[in-house]
């Protein structure tokens, strides 16, 4: 008792501050949570949550056994880690790149550009690169003048997860680069000048310095990005996709939305799916971030 | 610097507060004490030519005059455009009902007999008999209609918004009337002959893409199959539903698609088409047939050409058949129910007689007159009984366009409780060869009626059911089409392609819309 | 700092602004493509395919689509307030989470954290969400329920913890020896220490509220509280429908160059803000400096 005392009594502005916090979280995020059971449901939006029949693990066994399962998986996961390999490098390159630029003036200005494709909206987006890739787009003349012959690049299933991830790249390294610079912005100044009193050279200070000074970033990042895998979004995918690429490009996401579109929404299986994507990712997270408390001591909590 | 923080805290909270106060009073206070003229809690969605130029329907003249006339007043809710799918759900949901719901009933989830009993609707069938003589003559005379509009255990759910207009058919093929012309050819009537003039026009005006449209209406837009009577989907063949890929005529269809892919004859990356690639083959001069609507179409084209190309002129052409002089029977029509903007009494509403007096106006004669041409003397005139529209709506002093002008006065062009008049689209589409590829297409629409899916209603089991089977069927018909057009795959093994289809639970599907064709057939 | 460049670096630099130059030219100029866009008249856009390197057709009409729209000028002020109102009220909340996450002696830190990074993979849906914001505390048609119910955006609190974390604790130990109690740490020491974080994190929180429309369409009711990102895609769907389009005039403003028009008129302002930003993501803080 008198350990709690003096432990409060220590930390008590601590407790006062977790309060808003907690209180936060527990009305709108655990407050709501019972509706995940509509996942064993066959929800009706009449009846309600409570008053819809349960029917166990039903849609997940629908979901399972339905023809295209495997390779709506596969094409998640592949495209994911994909992204992950190309994707998740790019923007931490481009802030150690941009750090190199000595003149301010010329840094914040690519910079700046560098973020704006994140604005265009992904209808847009994609528009344009369905133009740029088509028979005499402009993409496929650049990539004829290096002698790949000149099809239209968005019909061929084996172009697709390379096309999506090198847009994905394009749209998002800048504006996903601006949490490194912040990062490399705090590092201290001092352990620069040590370095340089070592005698270190610029490749030894980005090595011993910079980028052990943003790891825990590039830590925090990748294990976020990791607990997204699962989550590939719906929309880019239908905008870029034809038959002729469902073998790579359908996604489970992309899948279910078609399921929507013609007998109506489908809450209750689109909440399973959703309710499968989430324990594979937070599955995928506690293992990274077990692997990461080995190798780095750092971890998530 | 600590007390600054708690002191713009303090702010940032009272300011929060107070911006919240108004909205939340503001927001509140609907259907308050009703003393005096009735009020109705009106939910529509907006179509987006009216959002472009009021804020709400209390706006438009329509529903002025309605009010001068009734002295009934309206509270408008309005979703967001392109929302109202999400909003509907979440009102259901939530229960919190307005008095009046324009919506598509048909797709509430498990049908409309099924919003009934869930205590959401109410049943119009004696509030009609009583209190909605227009809406019942209409009725008793159209049994089409009527059969259409009811559910499957006769009841009237909604003051439906229905087409009376013998202009069905928006959508076709057409031609480049210029090269036609040039070429001394005749417009074609079957497949065979479509074969031989796009093979001409290709070698005169070295076509890229000869015949171009988006990838959907290619793979399932029922453009050409119907000339073998089958659809790319499920349709009914004398009152039995059918899947047209599973057909052997569609095999002799594929090969003639495959054939015009071979041959260059379809645009080889049809595949990938959007409306913008679409758009590029026709300017461009790539394509010398396609399949459009006729405003957003044709329309465009002949707009985005005038200028550059005078010559450019596009021609409709009639949906194809395999025997010269016989009908098409696939011609893509809609519906006399349109399904969406139908109006419907909740059970919240405490005024139903009235409400259904309300409504039923527009489907007399003088109602029809207001809700597509306005009020007479200032949206139209009378031109020898036929109501011209006037300069305010076609060439409106505002600078407003002419489909945002009819937006503003009018609820003429899009679906709205009561009839769409065919007097409106003649006189919309200004273009003459608009005009006459609506006629066209129309020409045969009588006999979709008896092959085109009705609207009917699968119960929520059955729509579950089917939404296991049909998305998984629709993928693989979708890749097998593309591959059998494509050469990727020999039609020889058309055969093993429907078998596939069957394992994949075809005949449990064509079993559940079996049954519930058989429900809407005895209405 | 005055030491020789080596012949490696400069040729490392000569590459690397090369390389700067090609992101930018593939990074501005789609923007440069939907400027002109905008700027064009929809007939002479369609069909074109392939690099824009001017307005087609040059019009003004897409844009008077735009303002002329009578919701769009209460659009921008809603959404002003919001992200005034909203970051303040999401930085004050996500800097009292990330600090006491950060602290390493607390006995809740742990427990806190693991309960907060499963609402990143577990939520109850829309159906819960929506009962009880409009229902149970009655928010509906307010633009508190734009606010509160996204106080804290986990993914942020963890950027922002993370980076707390790094400050020596030598920083915190100091300041509690001279007699400050938490509050002071992390509003006097912590803070000032980490205006990198606080910029990006400032931007992120900012730009989603800027961007935001879902909840808006889903809590409003009334159109003249909807946010500016809401107005827009309502603009847009007018561009988007197949509508019965007559010939001429009508196009006008309402082809693909509509399209283009909305997303400047939502971007420009983000533009004009973010050098204010920017300036926060300097070399080199002087830990050292800023001492209790």
């Amino acid at each position: 008792m008198d350990r709690a005392v003096a432990g409060f009594r220590r930390h008590g502005a601590l407790y006062l501050m977790a309060v808003p916090v907690a209180l936060y979280y527990i009305v709108f995020h655990y407050g709501p949570m019972y509706g995940a059971v509509i996942a064993f449901k066959d929800f009706d939006i009449s009846k309600g949550i409570w008053g819809s029949t349960w029917v166990g693990f039903k849609h997940f066994t629908d979901f399972f056994s339905s023809f295209y399962f495997w390779r709506i998986l596969r094409n998640t996961v592949l495209l994911s880690l994909y992204q992950l390999l190309w994707g998740f490098p790019a923007p931490i390159l481009l802030a150690l790149l941009l750090n190199e630029i000595r003149h301010v003036r010329f840094r914040r200005f690519i910079q700046t550009a560098s973020y704006l494709p994140h604005f265009i909206s992904m209808v847009v987006a994609c528009g344009m690169l369905v133009d740029f890739c088509s028979r005499d787009g402009v993409i496929t003349g650049l990539l004829a003048a290096v002698g790949i012959p000149p099809v239209n690049l968005l019909t061929q299933p084996g172009n697709f997860r390379t096309v999506y991830v090198a847009s994905g790249i394009w749209q998002e390294a800048g504006w996903g680069a601006i949490i490194y610079l912040a990062a490399l912005s705090g590092i201290d100044v001092q352990l620069y000048e040590a370095a340089v009193i070592d005698g270190a050279g610029r490749m030894r200070k980005l090595l011993s310095v910079t980028i052990p000074g943003i790891m825990p970033t590039v830590v925090l990042m990748f294990l976020l990005h990791v607990g997204r895998i699962m989550s590939l979004g719906f929309e880019k995918i239908i905008l870029l996709y034809n038959p002729n690429t469902y073998e790579t490009a359908d996604i489970i996401s992309s899948f279910v939305y078609r399921k929507g579109l013609g007998e109506g929404f489908q809450f209750s299986f689109t909440a399973a799916v959703g309710l499968f994507s989430s324990v594979i990712n937070l599955t995928l997270v506690v293992a990274a971030n077990a692997v990461s408390r080995r190798v780095n001591q750092t971890s998530l909590w | 610097m600590k007390r600054m923080v708690f002191l713009g805290l303090a702010a940032v909270t009272v300011l929060l507060l107070s911006v919240a106060m108004p909205a939340f009073c503001k927001g509140s206070g609907e259907s308050g004490a009703k003393a005096g003229p009735v009020t109705f809690t009106y939910w529509a969605p907006m179509n987006a030519n009216v959002i472009a130029a009021i804020k709400d329907l209390n706006q438009n003249l329509v529903f002025q005059e309605m009010e001068r006339r009734t002295g009934i007043k309206m509270q408008f809710r309005h979703p967001p455009v392109g929302q109202e799918t999400e909003q509907f759900n979440l009102i259901i949901a939530s229960r919190d009902l307005p008095d009046l719901m324009e919506y598509d009933w048909t797709k509430y989830p498990g049908g409309p007999e099924k919003a009934i009993s869930d205590g959401i609707i109410v049943k119009l069938n004696d509030l009609v008999d009583k209190n909605a003589p227009n809406y019942k003559r209409y009725m008793d005379a159209t049994p089409l209609a009527a059969k259409q509009l009811k559910s499957d255990a006769g009841t009237l759910y909604v003051f439906a918004a229905l087409s009376r207009s013998k202009y069905n058919c928006q959508s076709g093929l057409m031609l480049r009337k210029d090269w036609m012309a040039e070429a001394g050819l005749k417009l074609p009537e079957t497949a065979s002959e479509w074969t031989d003039v796009l093979s001409i026009l290709k070698k005169e005006k070295k076509l890229t893409a000869p015949f171009t449209a988006e990838k959907n209406q290619v793979i399932n837009g029922n453009l050409f199959s119907g000339a073998w009577m089958v659809a790319d989907g499920f349709y009914m063949e004398h009152g039995k539903v059918r899947y047209g890929p599973a057909m052997d005529a569609y095999r002799e269809y594929l090969e003639f698609m495959a054939g015009w892919y071979k041959a260059g004859l379809l645009d080889p990356d049809f595949v990938g088409n959007n409306t913008r690639s679409v758009d590029g083959n026709v300017t461009g001069g790539k394509s010398a047939a396609l399949f459009g609507f006729a405003g957003g179409g044709m329309g465009k084209y002949l707009t985005a050409m005038k200028d550059k190309d005078p010559k450019f002129d596009l021609v409709a052409v009639q949906y194809p058949v395999l025997k010269k002089g016989t009908e098409p029977m696939f011609v893509n029509r809609s519906w006399e129910y349109r399904g969406t903007g139908s109006l419907a009494i909740t059970t919240a509403d405490k005024h139903p007689a009235e409400a259904a007096r309300w409504a039923d106006f527009f489907f007399s004669e003088e109602g029809n007159l207001l809700k597509n041409f306005g009020v007479e003397g200032v949206t139209y005139r009378m031109d020898n009984g036929y109501p011209r529209y006037t300069d305010l709506i076609m060439k409106n002093p505002d600078g407003l366009s002419m489909a945002v002008a009819m937006g503003k006065y009018l609820r003429a062009s899009y679906p709205t409780p009561g009839f769409i008049d065919e007097r409106y689209h003649e006189q919309y589409t200004s273009l003459p060869q608009q005009k006459e590829a609506m006629t066209l297409w129309s020409l045969y629409d009588r006999n979709a009626t008896e092959v085109l899916l009705p609207l009917f209603s699968p119960t929520a089991k059955e729509s579950e059911e089917l939404s296991t089977i049909v998305p998984a069927l629709s993928s693989y018909k979708d890749e097998m089409f593309v591959k059998f057009v494509m050469g990727q795959e020999p039609t020889a093994n058309f055969a093993r392609f429907v078998a596939q289809a069957r394992s994949m639970r075809l005949d449990r599907a064509l079993e559940l819309y079996q049954a519930a064709y058989d429900r809407y057939a005895k209405r | 700092m005055a030491f020789k460049e080596s012949a490696a670096g400069r040729v490392f630099d000569a590459v690397n602004a090369g390389l700067m130059v090609l992101v930018v030219v593939v990074t501005l100029y789609p923007m440069l493509y939907i400027v002109f866009g905008s700027l064009s008249s929809a007939s002479a856009l369609v069909g074109h395919g392939g690099l824009l390197l001017h307005p087609e057709g040059f019009s003004l009409k897409a844009f008077s689509a735009v303002i002329r729209n009578p919701n769009i000028l209460s659009g921008y002020r809603t959404t002003l307030l919001i992200v005034v109102l909203g970051t303040a009220f999401n930085l004050f909340m996500t800097a009292l989470g990330a600090y006491v996450l950060s602290r390493r002696g607390f006995p809740l830190g742990k427990p806190l954290m693991m309960g907060i990074v499963f609402t990143m993979y577990f939520s109850g849906g829309l159906i819960p969400r929506y009962l009880l914001i409009y229902r149970t505390l009655g928010l509906g048609n307010n633009l508190l329920a734009l606010v509160l119910p996204s106080a804290i955006a986990t993914w942020n609190l963890l950027i922002m913890r993370t980076y707390f974390q790094g400050i020596p604790e030598s920083m915190e130990e100091s300041a509690k020896i001279d007699g400050a109690n938490d509050f002071h740490v992390l509003f006097r020491i912590i803070l000032p220490l980490s205006l990198p974080v606080v910029a990006v994190v400032t931007l992120y929180y900012g730009v989603g509220h800027w961007n935001a429309w879902f909840d808006a369409m889903v809590f409003i009711r009334e159109r003249a509280l909807y946010p500016l990102q809401l107005i827009l895609r309502e603009i847009l769907v007018l561009s988007n429908m197949d509508t019965m389009g007559s010939g001429g005039e009508d196009l006008e403003g309402l082809g693909e160059n509509l399209k283009y028009a909305t997303i400047v008129t939502a971007t420009l302002p983000i533009l004009f803000a973010y050098p204010f930003i920017q300036k926060y993501f300097v070399k080199g803080i002087m830990i050292g400096a800023v001492k209790g």
